[in-house]
């Protein structure tokens, strides 16, 4: 039993304690800080929070107590919007990052609801929820050791188990979309989830309903092709269950990674479904070839410079 | 409810986690002893996480994942809300004319709480919403954008997740007539069928504003 405890204990030391790159934390740092920006940025929860009081009485109490929302004040929402903003802008420049995580993943947590809190209580699919999440496990983290405004002020830049588990644990979050998908559907479906039928009456519905429909010649196409749709149903529900594997097979990462990117533009022309979190995928680069590569050039461009003169 | 009350817990768990691990660390601390409180706060985490994922309960921001999880019958049914010119014809209106809703969120709320309310909320709200799409079709009229989904970010702004066609980015097919109410129907109909050429489409009305005669 102790040699158990022992063996185990080992393994989760190996795995969430082994040297990390501050690099590769704080790449993760801005990713999740400029995505949450884009997403922020391109919707209006404080409009929503003015809508007429009608359109909020399905709203519980309940559902207004676990976000912090209190309908009817979209100035105070458009000030704590500006707030969220200017705490992302200081994560991903790496200012004072302890706090501006902190304060950008509470506000996060209350703001995103507004997307859909009038009908339901979970905004899932919209963007933000990797993010809130990651930004309270940065906020404990020294994700700002490098590639920030203060990084000169820092001394620490060596490999160190303390870059390595809150970036596991990002990437972890971002493995279970995938892991999820596939365990849903099998928990709520089935293996007769995997069939040519279901995958062509998706990619019918989205491609027939007119007021979804942007593209459509794709999607069609591959409706056409039981065969194909059977592969692509086989492929998506694999890729699914098997893609955690990059948390512990660094190489697999070259595979899934692309993979992954390469199924969401697919799911994206075939079935106009636009899945935001995909530029989330880069938490998985090893971003420690950046400033090699970065310095090589300037080295190449300096002596290409010196040999013209 | 229940499920309210559990992932607030949880988020609080996790945000109290977190500030337990940032608070000050006392002298001498040993790295084991650090490696064991983030180990504590790991262990929590994978426990809310893996819950919610595995138990497929959402419990926002820890969130279950459903994507596509159902098996598609060959008869589906979605919503469409149509607008009703001064003619009495009926026009489809833009996805970005609900701005700062989104139209998905605007179907889902009329399908899960619009039917039950009273007669004079569902007309307040349809005069709402008709006074909406009419001012989106005057902007569209004069040839400018509709919604503000690109107020800041231009044509980089996230788009939504269901994509929807900006059928009123061209000003000419813009209606020309005032609206002056509003249908809510649920259509039907077979992918099978549809796929195969023919364009039957059941349609049920659900609301109507003004109520007819």
């Amino acid at each position: 039993m102790r040699l158990h405890r022992h063996i185990i204990w080992e393994w989760w030391d190996r795995f969430w304690f082994a040297p990390g790159s501050p690099r590769n934390l704080a790449a993760t740092r801005i990713v999740i800080a400029v995505h949450a920006l884009w997403i922020v940025l391109s919707r209006d929860y404080a409009g929503i929070s003015g809508l007429p009081a009608d359109l909020w009485s399905g709203v519980t109490a309940l559902d207004r107590v676990r976000y912090a929302i209190v309908p009817g004040h979209p100035m105070v929402e458009r000030a704590l919007t500006v707030v969220a903003v200017v705490a992302l802008l200081a994560v991903a420049c790496g200012y004072a990052t302890r706090i501006s995580c902190f304060v950008a993943a509470l506000l996060l947590y209350h703001l995103a609801p507004f997307e859909t809190i009038l009908w339901t209580t979970s905004p899932y699919e919209r963007g933000l929820e990797i993010a809130t999440l990651s930004l309270v496990v940065l906020s404990v983290a020294p994700c700002a050791d490098v590639w920030s405004v203060t990084a000169r002020y820092q001394r620490q830049q060596d490999a160190s188990w303390e870059y390595n588990w809150p970036l596991l644990l990002i990437q972890l979050f971002v493995a279970q979309i995938y892991v999820f998908s596939g365990w849903s559907k099998l928990f709520r479906v089935g293996w007769s989830w995997v069939s040519a039928e279901n995958l062509r009456h998706w990619l019918l519905l989205f491609n027939q309903e007119d007021q979804i429909a942007v593209y459509r010649g794709f999607g069609t196409w591959l409706a056409g092709h039981p065969a194909l749709c059977l592969l692509i149903a086989i492929g998506s529900l694999t890729l699914d269950l098997t893609f955690i594997v990059v948390l512990v097979w660094k190489r697999a990462r070259k595979i899934y990674v692309p993979l992954a990117a390469a199924f969401h533009v697919g799911i994206f022309f075939s079935m106009n479904i636009a899945f935001l979190n995909l530029p989330q995928l880069l938490v998985f680069l090893d971003w420690d070839w950046l400033p090699a590569f970065l310095s090589k050039g300037l080295r190449h461009g300096a002596s290409r410079t010196s040999a013209e003169r | 409810m229940v499920t309210d009350v559990v992932a607030l817990l949880c988020f609080a768990g996790f945000v109290i986690g977190a500030l337990l691990l940032c608070g000050r660390r006392p002298p001498g601390l040993a790295t084991w002893q650090r490696k064991t409180r983030v180990s504590l706060f790991l262990v929590y985490t994978l426990g809310a996480s893996f819950g919610a994922g595995l138990a497929q309960h959402d419990i926002w921001p820890f969130v279950a994942w459903p994507l596509v999880a159902a098996r598609l019958p060959a008869t589906v049914t979605e919503p469409r809300v149509v607008a009703i010119d001064a003619r009495g014809a009926e026009h489809d209106i833009d996805y970005r004319a609900w701005w700062p809703l989104s139209f998905d969120e605007l179907t889902g709320w009329m399908n899960q709480d619009f039917t039950g309310l009273p007669q004079a909320t569902q007309d307040r709200v349809a005069r709402w919403l008709v006074a909406k799409a009419d001012s989106a079709r005057i902007v569209a009229r004069r040839g400018e954008a509709v919604g503000h989904y690109g107020r800041f970010l231009g044509p980089f702004a996230a788009p939504l997740f269901l994509l929807h066609p900006k059928i009123w980015s061209d000003s000419t097919r813009v209606p020309s007539e005032q609206f002056v109410g509003l249908r809510f129907y649920q259509e039907s109909w077979n992918l099978e069928t549809h796929a195969a050429g023919s364009s039957a489409v059941r349609r049920r009305l659900v609301y109507q504003f003004p109520a007819a005669p």
